[in-house]
């Protein structure tokens, strides 16, 4: 395939990429881990020394994680060799499932997180779009109406950096067809050529650990969590009905037949508006009455735990993921400023509604604790994640310690919205490939609410066991745990900085940390040092469960 | 008890809350475009009271329901607190009782109150008569104001007013100690309370909301 990628001018850079950078002129760097042990401690020295030497694009692929480094240097500790060794065996535990909500997940074969392509649509476009010039012009423009005045970078680029700009051209080019494999292997993997019925879950997930191109997202996203049926020939009648009845539960709510439930009403109302304020999607009145169904059916759904805020910030990620299904490839980015009502009909806004409902179950079922009264999951967690801060940085432990901050002051919204507020969205959205890909097994298992037809929870049960014990080589984790360590190494990237300061510098930081200027690469960095902390500490959560 | 009277104000409601009001005392900021507390929030500022300057260290916690079990442990730790309603909703006027019990029940038995009523650029849709909710704040101990955080309205007055009763109790309480054996001991425990009336001495409050 020929890349006509110098046609272009701007190439490389993505309306995405720009809409990522509009809050930020400058960009920060990938950290480098050293070593497995504070590798941000080195990694804020070598910080403000590559800053100097950064321009835009040159991007990460040469920034290895700690992983990545281990798996090309020889291992350092045979803790991660476990995780690089490939487990072609449990795949026949997915054969012989097949009803709705069969997607059973399996903890084996995590794969190895690697930085080097798993966020390479950030930086390029879809391949289909390559040729179509008035598209991305026009995909420009919005864009550039949308952060009110376009940056003219690369028109008054300098000659003494032209250069630099053809070798990045090359290296995204490179990157393209890179992207191209992914998404030829997502293709494969959802769609099977070779006439199985059944999509290889443990593979999507694999994959898709490391990002997922956006064409896919929304299939893939469904898979993972659980609401698409791996079964390919179930999959069109489960979604239909699931539509329907969430179509058929939103009509009797709204209905004169439903007392409605006024205080959680009241709430949901006044949370809408404030919910993603700063995106142009969520100022529409379609949107606004869009997510006030999804949310009030679920919590009508849901009543040991009802609506809370910050369920609304969870369940937006889901829409615009799903509403961007209807946008073609050119286009994708679009979904942060059109009203979907211009490129939707009423219906298919209705399924984009009930994928959300499902796939919001689904997540929230993983987190139920969090939001039931007492809020004890959430408790838990800020425990969790004080007593792994201690372990793995216990000189930021005793500094907070000394300075009486405690982590329930900081860490409560990081675990009630999944770090969320934390990051600007199309962050949050590749980092939750991942986390969609550590939804537990549990997740298919036992959800009454959800399942209408097909085996008895004991069946799920004991097949589940079939899959055997946890062998000491295998990954056995759940969305939650994975979370705390995320949040553990979101805290000691810090580290430094936080040492310095006093209580007050340290609870205004941690309110409002310098995240806006964060690429995918930074994204994933953080991602691969959750998972280093998460084989090191293994032994610590065991009892988390 | 709502009836058919779903009549929010969808211009206002979302627009000027207890976040609005801190960030109107802190930063003299006002922001359309807030989002919802998760757990507590925080923020601070420096005032100076009889010559002494004072840091106030503010925390402005969710007004959700569902977060009392988090917010209510910054209660233990506070010397003062904020209770905000909305004059344009009785309903929100009426909650204040239970917040006010519920700090009763969790914070220190000295901590300083007071009753702020947000929203008075609102005139014109009152629901909450001045005088009555004077009179309850006389009748339970509370300083009292009504202010806008839109407008700026008394948003300094009201935090001012609180920060200089919790100094005054608290040079009060420094005497009292030094009069007996001139031991802390008794003092509220928390990382920014100190019974020293010194410069650069530091306050600490929740702000609460009952809507």
């Amino acid at each position: 395939m020929v890349i006509r990628s110098s046609s272009s001018t701007r190439i490389d850079q993505s309306p995405r990429e720009m809409f990522q950078r509009s809050n930020s002129s400058s960009s920060s760097p990938p950290k480098v881990g050293g070593s497995l042990l504070k590798p941000w401690k080195k990694s804020s020295e070598s910080l403000s020394d590559s800053k100097k030497h950064s321009t835009k694009g040159s991007s990460s692929t040469h920034h290895m994680s700690p992983l990545r480094n281990e798996s090309h240097n020889g291992s350092k500790t045979h803790l991660h060799h476990n995780h690089i060794t490939h487990h072609p065996t449990k795949d026949k535990y997915f054969k012989d499932l097949d009803e709705d909500w069969s997607a059973v997940i399996d903890d084996y074969n995590m794969p190895i997180p690697m930085i080097s392509n798993g966020g390479v649509e950030t930086t390029l476009r879809p391949p289909a779009v390559i040729h179509d010039e008035s598209a991305f012009e026009s995909q420009r423009s919005s864009m550039e109406s949308y952060r009110g005045t376009g940056s003219n970078l690369n028109r008054t680029i300098s000659n003494d950096l032209k250069l630099k700009y053809q070798i990045e051209v090359e290296k995204d080019v490179q990157e393209l067809n890179s992207l191209m494999v992914r998404i030829d292997r997502f293709k494969n993997l959802t769609r099977p050529k070779d006439g199985t019925t059944q999509v290889n879950l443990t593979e999507i997930r694999k994959l898709a650990w490391n990002g997922i191109p956006m064409v896919h997202r929304p299939v893939v996203w469904k898979l993972l969590i659980g609401y698409l049926p791996s079964n390919l020939k179930r999959q069109d009648q489960v979604l239909k009905r699931k539509r329907l009845e969430f179509k058929q539960g939103v009509d009797h709510i709204f209905s004169d037949n439903h007392e409605k439930d006024v205080t959680t009403w009241h709430q949901i109302e006044i949370d809408i508006p404030r919910t993603n304020p700063h995106i142009p999607l969520y100022q529409f009145q379609s949107v606004h009455d869009s997510l006030k169904r999804i949310l009030y059916f679920w919590a009508i759904r849901h009543p040991t735990s009802g609506y809370v805020q910050g369920i609304n910030d969870l369940v937006t990620p889901f829409f615009q993921v799903f509403l961007s299904e209807y946008l073609s490839p050119s286009t994708k980015d679009d979904v942060y400023t059109l009203d979907p009502l211009t490129y939707l009909t009423a219906e298919q806004l209705s399924d984009v509604e009930a994928d959300c409902f499902w796939c919001l179950s689904k997540l929230l079922e993983q987190i139920t604790d969090y939001f039931i009264h007492g809020q004890p999951g959430i408790l838990k967690q800020v425990k969790n994640l004080s007593q792994l801060v201690k372990r793995i940085d216990s000189d930021l432990f005793s500094h907070f310690d000394s300075e009486h901050v405690e982590f329930l002051q900081f860490s409560v919204r990081w675990m009630n919205c999944l770090l969320m507020r934390e990051f600007h969205m199309s962050m949050v959205i590749r980092m939750w490939d991942t986390y969609l890909s550590e939804t537990s097994l549990e997740t298919s298992i036992g959800s009454e609410d959800l399942m209408s037809e097909g085996s008895t929870s004991l069946d799920r049960k004991s097949r589940s066991s079939a899959s055997g014990p946890p062998s000491s080589d295998s990954r056995q984790t759940t969305l939650s745990e994975f979370h705390v360590f995320v949040c553990a190494a979101f805290l000691v990237k810090w580290s430094d900085e936080l040492m310095k300061m006093d209580f007050q510098g340290i609870i205004t930081f941690l309110q409002n940390p310098p995240t806006k200027s964060w690429k995918e690469s930074d994204i994933e960095m953080l991602l691969s040092e959750a998972y280093v902390w998460q084989s090191l500490y293994k032994d610590a959560t065991s009892h988390w469960r | 008890m709502q009836g058919e009277d779903y009549g929010y104000d969808y211009d206002f409601l979302f627009k000027i809350g207890k976040s609005n009001l801190l960030s109107r005392f802190t930063a003299n900021e006002f922001n359309l475009d807030s989002k919802t507390t998760i757990g507590v929030e925080f923020a601070t500022r420096t005032i100076e009271v009889e010559g002494k300057k004072i840091k106030a260290q503010i925390w402005d916690t969710a007004g959700q329901e569902r977060y009392r079990a988090i917010t209510t442990a910054y209660y233990r730790a506070a010397v003062g607190a904020l209770i905000v309603y909305d004059i344009t909703k009785s309903s929100s006027y009426e909650n204040c009782n239970h917040w006010l019990a519920e700090l009763k029940q969790n914070a220190d038995e000295n901590v300083a109150v007071g009753l702020i009523g947000n929203k008075s650029d609102l005139d014109h849709k009152r629901a909450v008569p001045t005088d009555e909710a004077r009179n309850y704040a006389q009748e339970n101990q509370l300083l009292f104001t009504e202010t806008s955080a839109l407008n700026a309205d008394n948003v300094d007055e009201a935090f001012r007013a609180l920060i200089t009763a919790i100094y005054q109790m608290i040079s009060k309480n420094q005497l009292d100690l030094n009069d007996t054996s001139g031991n802390n001991a008794n003092a509220p425990k928390g990382p920014t309370i100190s019974l020293t009336p010194a410069p650069n001495e530091k306050h600490k409050k929740s702000s609460n909301n009952c809507c």
